[in-house]
């Protein structure tokens, strides 16, 4: 099928790059019926936040147990290996799959759209990185979800909170990319 | 002004328990495939993600 490309220009063209293997469509609509089955068979919705929320309670038991088990966070939602956290396991060992058998495990720190535009640095890529990260983490959690929890889960039910959050992720990520992609 | 300590989620139900049987099967097969799907989707890729966000349309 031919889609039209809108291609604004920032110096880097993200469509030169190598996309997904398979149609995004296809993609879209088959995770579309992933969710139907995941709430038919399991009263479950697809999401990933909380996998890291669990994540950081295990290591929160670790290094200082007492003091993770006050937070009343963790009192209403103990960390276990409960349906978010075997699911988004399960996912990185899918994603891991997709990619072995698709051929494109690759040993590279930096993304060619990167270092053709940052450079070299492995530090800035880590800096950037992490500091997104921890948005991203603290965002989703005061939100009380993602962009899979809230953006497929939440639209799909058509949750207006849902919608909402979503048209803030993008308005949001849209200006930071730009502002990353011209100004710095 | 938010007090964080007040806004946490805290839910009325016991806490989960650790997850058995077809829920967990569920929770495998559907995290496997989800993960699956959104590689071949390219989602797991920079310049996907980047690019939709300074809206360049990318190659299906």
């Amino acid at each position: 099928m031919n889609v039209p490309l809108l291609v604004a220009d920032f110096g880097v063209n993200a469509t030169n790059y190598d996309g997904g293997a398979w149609s995004p469509y296809v993609v879209g609509a088959g995770i579309g019926v992933l969710s139907w089955l995941t709430f038919y068979f399991a009263d479950k919705a697809i999401g990933a936040s909380s996998f890291y929320a669990t994540l950081a309670g295990f290591i929160g038991k670790l290094v200082a147990p007492r003091h993770t088990e006050s937070l009343r966070y963790y009192k209403s939602n103990p960390p276990g290996a409960d349906w978010g956290f075997i699911f988004v396991f399960c996912t990185i060992l899918g994603g891991f799959i997709a990619a072995w058998t698709g051929g494109e495990i690759r040993n590279e720190w930096l993304h060619p759209m990167w270092r053709d535009r940052f450079g070299d640095s492995i530090a800035l890529r880590a800096i950037i990185g992490f500091a997104g990260g921890v948005l991203m983490a603290f965002g989703s959690r005061l939100a009380g979800g993602c962009t899979s929890g809230h953006g497929i889960s939440g639209t799909l039910q058509l949750n207006a909170g849902s919608w909402l959050t979503v048209a803030c992720m993008f308005l949001s990520g849209i200006a930071t990319a730009m502002l990353l992609y011209t100004a710095l | 002004m938010i007090e964080p300590g007040k806004v946490v989620k805290e839910s009325s139900e016991p806490p989960p328990l650790a997850l058995t049987g077809e829920k967990l099967i569920v929770a495998i097969l559907g995290g496997l495939a989800f993960g699956f799907l959104l590689q071949k989707g390219g989602v797991a890729k920079y310049n996907v993600l980047v690019g939709q966000l300074l809206l360049q349309a990318s190659r299906s």
